[in-house]
């Protein structure tokens, strides 16, 4: 895991991630600590209301569907490390 | 051979151009990053907070932004992203921020995501992933051995060289 203070927004959201994607399937979900504030229809406009109320960094943006592809990236390329 | 036919009613776009004197070995641009803006900053007119360089690769899925970079201009981060590189073995979960960035000729392009990693080769700054390219139209070409490289946004027409109108004609036939 990465050392960011959204470790446990993220573990939240993979605890709530079934339910999530078959209740609110296709949206963006907004979590703060172990709290769901809000469902959105695209990533930027939960982003710039989240920036309203909270610092960034403090919350959580996913997108409510299952499994892992949403957040996963493939690198083909030797210019970036993720060490 | 069918025939290259150029589009009617061409839609405005934004476009750049680097020429370069000889072949370039990598496509590398001027870049500006700032934090995402809620309104439409290319009809606002904001200037980006930090200007670097960055790196045209197309075997990057998604764009990336480099960690000293990321701590430079106080970005944090509003999710993960599962990472599979060539370096190293396994996935890792590493930060994701949500920027806008600044093409040349002042292309704007809100709300992307980066992803943070550790850039390695290269005095640039960000990788240009797929994510970026595919928002428009790309060419490479070598005419004279002189490197051309141009991007537009959206994207327009496809370029099919087995099609007939770019100049010149395609020896043998078309597989």
């Amino acid at each position: 895991m990465a050392t960011s203070p959204l470790k446990s927004e993220f573990e939240f959201y993979l605890s709530k991630q079934s339910e999530l994607a078959r209740t609110h399937k296709g949206e963006f979900v907004l979590i703060v600590g172990d709290n769901i504030i809000g469902f959105y229809p695209s990533e930027v406009a939960a982003y710039h209301d989240a920036i309203q109320k909270y610092a960034v960094g403090t919350f959580l943006i996913e997108r409510c569907v299952e499994g892992s592809e949403h957040y996963t990236k493939v690198f083909h390329t030797g210019r970036v490390s993720f060490a | 051979m069918r025939a290259f036919k150029p589009i009617k009613n061409i839609p405005d776009y934004h476009a750049f151009t680097i020429r370069a004197n000889g072949t370039l070995s990598a496509i590398v641009t001027e870049i500006g990053v700032s934090l995402p803006q809620p309104t439409n900053i290319v009809a606002g007119g904001i200037a980006p907070s930090e200007m670097t360089l960055a790196l045209w690769d197309t075997g990057a899925e998604c764009s990336v932004i480099n960690e000293a970079t990321a701590k430079k201009l106080g970005l944090q981060p509003f999710t993960f992203a599962k990472v599979f590189g060539v370096h190293g073995a396994g996935d890792k979960l590493k930060n994701v921020y949500l920027v806008d960035l600044f093409l040349p000729n002042r292309i704007a392009v809100q709300g992307v995501r980066v992803v943070e990693g550790t850039i390695t080769h290269g005095a640039f700054e960000i990788l240009i992933g797929m994510d970026i390219m595919t928002l428009g139209d790309v060419s490479l070409t070598h005419v004279g051995g002189q490197t051309v490289f141009s991007f537009r946004m959206p994207s327009i027409q496809a370029i099919d060289y087995l099609k007939a109108g770019y100049g010149g004609r395609m020896a043998g036939k078309p597989i």
